[in-house]
């Protein structure tokens, strides 16, 4: 999936004014794993949104979807996690739900779900696709959520020191994101894609 | 009624809440996304339907 730089360079701004906000209320500024509860509640606190989060009685399982977001028509924002999500993947989802709220923009929405899954899944199949702008926030909204819990800088850091020999299932532990995600964002290609907004 | 036409039927349920957009975490590790819209009506059915409780916090929290 193709993303404008623009865009990127927008949520990882906002990850970036999120992270400062967090570190000015966190105990732990040292701490590698960042406090995916207090993202939430900077939502609150920080950004005025109302957001209610919600267990959905339906187990993840197989199923291809983890967690949903809603924006509502009076301004405030319901998040579904589906049951039986391991920790860090339930840090994950809830993580990358919130930026949804963080990056929300009325130009960003729609409510013509089958055409918005039809188009999720042609776009996150076809590599050299350039998705319309409802399906890219949700790529959009992993980066976010990437940045926030494992941002670019650190992961320059932890290449750096690794010798060439990066320790995945460690760094997964201590950050408190999933593995895969960090084997992905850890990856040259996404490192140099990375490499080409921050500069 | 197929996959689509619950969704739709879906949609306009959750129109009638109140809600005007809708995002998904898709997992495209589990299986191909061409086959998720049933994945979505029983998602979708779970929330119009009520059945879910206030989420549990992760118990992460280090804010002073």
């Amino acid at each position: 999936m193709r993303l404008s730089d623009t865009d990127v360079r927008y949520c990882l701004d906002k990850a970036k004014e999120l992270t400062e906000q967090y570190e000015t209320y966190s105990r732990a500024k040292d701490h590698c794993q960042r406090s995916v509860d207090d993202l939430a509640w900077l939502c609150g606190e920080y950004l005025r949104k109302s957001v209610r989060i919600y267990d959905l009685k339906l187990a993840a399982d197989e199923m291809v979807i983890r967690g949903m977001f809603a924006a509502m028509h009076d301004g405030s924002y319901e998040i579904y996690l589906l049951s039986e999500l391991g920790d860090r993947e339930r840090r994950f989802v809830k993580c990358k739900e919130l930026f949804h709220v963080i990056l929300d923009d009325e130009q960003c929405r729609s409510m013509d779900i089958y055409a918005h899954v039809q188009l999720a899944a042609a776009a996150f199949s076809i590599d050299d696709n350039s998705p319309e702008s409802p399906v890219a926030w949700e790529l959009l909204a992993e980066i976010a959520a990437m940045e926030f819990l494992l941002p670019y800088s650190e992961r320059l850091k932890i290449l750096a020191a690794s010798g060439g020999n990066v320790d995945y299932a460690d760094i997964a532990r201590r950050y408190g994101v999933p593995q895969l995600y960090v084997e992905n964002y850890l990856s040259d290609a996404m490192m140099a894609e990375f490499a080409k907004v921050m500069n | 009624m197929n996959a689509k036409n619950k969704l739709q039927a879906l949609e306009a349920a959750l129109k009638d809440r109140g809600v005007v957009d809708v995002k998904f975490f898709f997992d495209h590790t589990k299986k191909p996304l061409t086959g998720v819209v049933s994945d979505v009506v029983d998602v979708l059915d779970a929330v119009v339907s009520k059945r879910f409780d206030d989420a549990k916090q992760l118990g992460d929290s280090v804010r002073a």
